[in-house]
């Protein structure tokens, strides 16, 4: 083992290798044509934009369907309370049929809940339009965004193939700097004239510090894949959350809305039969309607937490990812002992690396 | 310790008066119909019944539901033609991909070898192109995945909609507007102009998309049209 010290290289070489390290950085940079690198930011970027058009346009959504489910809400709980309420005198025997004092009764409570829902038709009414129009606003929106984003995908692969390409094209560099290394590094250990020491140990530097460049701008490049996989992964995440749940967002609410319409249309018969005057119309009637029209507020329900859960889980996946960037492990020039054997265990190591 | 008592004490105080209330805010209602008289009753009812025909109108209800229709029907119109005119561009992907990697003007392509390492470069123009012909191609069939379900899905909800047109969204000359001045915008433009290339690749989607837009358009006079106005003639 043949172990040789030299005076302490002390903080200027520090100070070097750090200004190295810089200089390998802004290298790198540069060696990466800016053309590529603002490609693959605009990918990012246009997944961003398409992201927030739709969150954006559907706060639009979210305001307009707010001011109807909250009412809605309200008038819901007021019916709920008639509905038992019949259900309590229906159990207590209240609403007997045949009985004048029961038909009564009946045609009486079977009146005061058309006309509660009749106060919630009242209130989609009034909210209908805003509703239709932020819809109509939501769906060229994610259209729009849909069509963008799905032009992430080519640029993000463009981006990779071009960083292979760079990373391949560097690794020959490698070889040739490894290489010049080991020769230098042969030549200073089998000479063992004293002026030539000195000058084999400066041009076994040299030929380290390009290697170390090289494989500093290696990091970044490698680095600059692992962004451009996580952003290939985010935008494909956006693209795919817009088109699977954003499409069709603005189907539901309209279709709820079709189905409450068509609830408040199978009253009108009731409704024209209860205008005529007569309480007795109104007390045979069965309720089916009412079932029917539970059944839609769940989908109310569900409609709204849709879209919400859609936003929610949009950006948790999104943070999801981001955990995945990992920091470089920096390595400067910095050591002031040099061991041959150390120094043939980093080239190893080194080469290993590349070809790992 | 002695507020947090209290404090208990407090909240369970107040849940007994919401209980309390709450029952007999329900009780109210019951005990009216246990104790209410026929007469009463009967009157109110009446009531009721006249404000429900104001409430639940044939028409009003209708008109609403014919609103909602047409925004489902006129969102899937749109995207109809908006989905076309991005699929369009790929309808020769193929030729257009094998053109560019034959001839080698993809972007950012590598710049001829020189002598001195020309020999070792591991990824050199042709390896280049290869992968970036696969990479594109793949690309461009997920996108056009993408646009044809797409194109589907809103072609599925138009025609079922004009299929079962219950609302009569067709005949109602306020809509004909909209899509008339639709058809007269650039988006409509485009596809119409770009409609030979869409031909080519997916005849079946284009004839499907024109059925939707020849419903709106203004029909030319058949043969057994009268030849004066039956407007004109009904005045006379």
């Amino acid at each position: 083992m043949q172990t040789k010290k030299y005076s302490a290289i002390g903080w200027r070489n520090i100070i070097l290798g750090l200004v190295m390290v810089i200089a390998a950085a802004s290298i790198s940079y540069a060696s990466v044509p800016s053309v590529e690198i603002g490609a693959a930011d605009r990918a990012v970027e246009i997944a961003r934009q398409a992201r927030d058009r739709v969150e954006i346009s559907s706060k639009g959504v979210k305001a307009s369907s707010d001011v109807l489910f909250k009412e809605f809400a309200e008038r819901t709980a007021e019916l709920q309370k008639l509905l038992d309420t019949r259900v309590n005198l229906e159990n207590a025997g209240l609403l007997a049929k045949d009985d004048p004092m029961g038909d009564a009764r009946r045609a009486h409570i079977n009146g005061k809940i058309l006309v509660e829902v009749g106060a919630l038709k009242k209130v989609c009414d009034k909210n209908l339009d805003g509703l239709l129009r932020s819809l109509e606003n939501f769906d060229k929106a994610v259209a729009d965004s849909l069509v963008d984003s799905q032009a992430t995908r080519s640029i993000n692969s463009n981006y990779e193939v071009a960083l292979d390409q760079y990373i391949n094209q560097e690794k020959t560099r490698f070889e040739d700097a490894v290489e010049a290394a080991q020769e230098a590094l042969d030549n200073y250990r089998d000479n063992t004239d004293a002026s030539q020491h000195k000058r084999l140990l400066k041009q076994y530097e040299r030929a380290k510090k390009r290697m170390l460049q090289i494989e500093q701008r290696r990091k970044i490049y490698n680095a600059r894949i692992k962004v451009a996989a996580m952003n290939q992964e985010i935008s494909g995440l956006i693209r795919e959350k817009i088109r699977t749940d954003g499409n069709d967002v603005s189907s539901r609410f309209r279709a709820v809305m079709t189905d409450l319409y068509n609830c408040f249309a199978k009253i009108i018969p009731v409704a024209e039969s209860g205008g005529t005057g007569s309480p007795e119309v109104l007390a045979n009637l069965g309720f089916n309607n009412i079932e029917g029209f539970r059944n839609t507020l769940d989908i109310v329900d569900d409609a709204t937490a849709k879209l919400s859960k859609v936003l929610d889980e949009m950006v948790n996946d999104v943070l999801t990812g981001l955990g995945e960037i990992k920091v470089i492990d920096e390595q400067g020039f910095s050591s002031e002992v040099m061991s041959v054997e150390e120094e043939m265990e980093f080239l190893r190591l080194q080469r290993q690396n590349w070809e790992g | 310790m002695k507020y947090r008592i209290r404090l208990s004490a407090i909240i369970v105080l107040l849940f007994i008066v919401f209980l309390v209330i709450r029952s007999q805010a329900s009780e109210t209602t019951y005990e009216f119909y246990s104790n209410a008289d026929q007469q009463t009753l009967d009157i109110e009812t009446r009531e009721m019944g006249n404000q429900l025909r104001t409430m639940f109108n044939q028409q009003d209800v209708a008109g609403r539901q014919r609103d909602i229709d047409f925004a489902e029907y006129f969102a899937n119109l749109r995207k109809l033609v908006f989905y076309s005119n991005k699929l369009a561009t790929y309808s020769d992907y193929e030729r257009d991909l094998v053109f560019a990697r034959d001839n080698e003007i993809f972007k950012g392509l590598p710049q001829e070898p020189d002598q001195d390492d020309g020999a070792d470069t591991p990824m050199n123009r042709k390896e280049f192109t290869e992968t970036k012909y696969e990479r594109m191609k793949k690309n461009v069939q997920e996108e056009i995945a993408t646009y044809q379900d797409l194109i589907q899905l809103s072609l599925d909800s138009c025609q079922s909609i004009i299929a079962n047109d219950l609302t009569g969204i067709m005949i109602y000359p306020g809509y004909q507007v909209r899509v008339k001045r639709f058809m007269e915008g650039k988006d409509f433009r485009l596809y119409t102009d770009r409609k030979d290339i869409m031909t080519q690749a997916w005849p079946e989607f284009v004839a499907q998309i024109d059925t939707q837009f020849s419903y709106w358009q203004e029909k030319p006079a058949g043969p057994d049209d009268p030849i004066i106005d039956p407007t004109i003639t009904g005045a006379l």
